[in-house]
């Protein structure tokens, strides 16, 4: 039962309290950079969410059958983006072969998870919350869900903004960050929700 | 050689140079963050138990108490003067390390927050003396509530954590130590 | 090319932060106070300049299509070379850094100065290059946690200026006052520009 409460407590504290873009910064250049449509947005929360479940177990195993035993938790950093490098590598060519409509709709985002800050992230705090192999990869896909969460929200108010009379010294990035910071505020309000 | 061997050869080959150079300052740097480590810790424990000189680790089970890192006696001349212990519990940022000094009283003499990852300006305040010398001189007889300490304006998760590991070293200290009439 | 232009490239002109918008996630997270942003920025220096140069020096060697991943493992070399130092040297920095240490590999100025600098010039001006993003990127740390730290705790690099009678805005340092904050500096860059060009054209 305890441990049923803390996969709970992860899923909410991760898609909601402890949000990765709202409250962590993670991934915000992804964030601002692919969410003009919220259909491009939906892709690339799909894109994230696989490779970020696919990472948490697969950097998990590294540490704890690799690095641990050979005393090298130093090496966390460089082996952690190297297994994001390869798996991203690896999912696009599998996507691309098994399904060619699938790849064209997330193509141009794999590439650019990479260098997404949050999967590195999410890797890195797994290992120093301690968690299990399967919680590992809940707080994954839940730190993922989250993502998509704040892209796809954001996205929905970007293409109203488009529409907008906005001064002209505030078009772009300006009031990008400003809607940013108006829902950041909005996910403040969840943080009363344990405890 | 298929240039395909080549490209793998020439990464393997700088990855093979940036472990090293990585393993190097690994041994460069090992002692250096040891040391650091344990002045810090030392320098907290000395401060939250006035007057010790001598620490002597104690050894806690990890099964019964999962929440203490560390415990030591404090003594001084041969005399039992009190214990530190190191505590720690989740706050709202993160991991919240403190340690705590009981003295032979029973009361609190002292407590220090060793690590904290709180959000500046709000719960990190819980490093400054307003807020944690509100422990000092408090009964280890019975655990803290909350109430009996007055909670950082806006972060009251960070001051509920502080007491709640303050409270982890009270919880040892009433099983172990009191039973054996406070001179163990 | 001018040495002066290429540091001062990277301060003014293409400013990381101000200019390119790069490396948003720790500019956000970090700059809660004034002296975290120094720190940051000072560890980006570092990592910035020492993998330009190298990533210049091996630009013959390095295969084209596998350049991606050597660079990544150098500047993650960097990265935790530069960790261990601060924890070695500074702990009280490394701890207030945390995971953000770490996270300086996929800082994306300087996988973005690798490839279009680094890989392109020689090793002199790609080390100044590094210099001068990074110092770039440590005014602009700089001034948004001196506004953040000034505003949501009344105080800057820790020193009180208000006193007793102020009243801290704390959402300043929550996280929405990151994005409140560089967007009007952003907002306000833009303004000056147009205001810049306008002036031009009149005289024209």
């Amino acid at each position: 039962m305890a441990y049923l409460g803390k996969i709970f407590i992860i899923l909410l504290s991760s898609i909601l309290i402890n949000n990765f873009i709202m409250s962590r910064f993670l991934g915000i250049c992804p964030f601002l950079g692919v969410s003009k449509r919220v259909s491009t947005a939906v892709g690339m929360g799909a894109a994230v969410t696989f490779v970020m479940a696919m990472a948490s177990v697969i950097t998990y195993l590294a540490h704890y059958f690799i690095l641990v035993p050979l005393e090298m938790e130093y090496m966390q950093t460089l082996a952690f983006i190297l297994i994001i490098a390869a798996l991203v590598q690896f999912v696009e060519m599998v996507i691309q072969k098994m399904s060619p409509s699938l790849y064209q709709a997330l193509g141009v985002y794999l590439p650019l998870i990479t260098t997404n800050c949050a999967v590195l992230g999410v890797a890195i705090l797994n290992i120093d919350e301690g968690y299990d192999l399967f919680l590992t990869l809940i707080n994954g896909i839940a730190g993922a869900l989250g993502f998509t969460l704040a892209i796809v929200l954001f996205a929905g108010i970007r293409e109203r903004l488009e529409m907008s009379d906005i001064p002209e010294p505030f078009k772009g990035f300006p009031i990008a960050m400003i809607t940013a910071g108006l829902m950041s505020v909005a996910f403040l309000g969840f943080q009363g929700l344990i405890k | 050689m298929s240039d395909t061997l080549k490209m793998g050869l020439k990464l393997f080959l700088i990855t093979v140079i940036a472990t090293f150079a990585l393993a190097l300052t690994q041994m460069i740097t090992e002692e250096p963050i040891k040391v650091q480590a344990e002045k810090a810790d030392n320098e907290a424990k000395a401060t939250v138990l006035e007057g010790a000189e001598e620490f002597v680790q104690l050894e806690v089970s990890k099964e019964t108490y999962p929440n203490i890192l560390e415990a030591h006696k404090g003594m001084v001349d041969g005399n039992t003067k009190g214990h530190t212990f190191k505590t720690f519990n989740s706050g709202y940022g993160g991991q919240i390390v403190v340690i705590v000094g009981i003295d032979t009283e029973g009361t609190i003499t002292g407590v220090r927050i060793v690590q904290q990852t709180e959000t500046p300006g709000l719960g990190a305040k819980a490093q400054e003396s307003d807020f944690y010398e509100q422990y000092y001189g408090k009964p280890g007889s019975s655990p803290l509530a909350n109430d009996d300490i007055n909670a950082i304006t806006g972060a009251t998760v960070t001051s509920n954590a502080v007491t709640g590991a303050v409270n982890y070293a009270i919880d040892y200290y009433r099983a172990e130590l009191v039973s054996g009439g406070g001179s163990q | 090319m001018k040495v002066k232009d290429v540091l001062l490239n990277g301060i003014i002109k293409e400013n990381p932060t101000f200019r390119l918008v790069l490396g948003m996630c720790p500019t956000l997270a970090v700059t809660t106070a004034a002296v975290n942003g120094v720190a940051m920025g000072l560890a980006v220096i570092f990592v910035l300049a020492s993998s330009n140069l190298v990533i210049s020096l091996l630009r013959n060697f390095i295969p084209n299509k596998v350049r991606i991943p050597a660079y990544v493992v150098i500047i993650a070399a960097f990265v935790t070379i530069v960790g261990m130092l601060m924890e070695a040297f500074v702990p009280q920095l490394y701890k207030a850094l945390g995971l953000f240490i770490p996270l300086i590999v996929v800082n994306c100025i300087i996988l973005a100065r690798a490839e279009s600098f680094a890989s392109k010039y020689n090793p002199f001006y790609s080390l100044i290059d590094g210099i001068g993003m990074g110092i770039g990127f440590t005014v602009a740390l700089t001034i948004l946690g001196a506004i953040r730290e000034l505003l949501g705790a009344g105080t800057i690099f820790g020193v009180s200026l208000f006193g007793q009678g102020f009243e801290p805005a704390i959402i300043m340092i929550l996280p929405p006052g990151a994005f409140i904050t560089l967007g009007l500096i952003l907002a306000l860059l833009n303004k000056l520009d147009q205001k810049r060009q306008q002036k031009q054209i009149k005289q024209a």
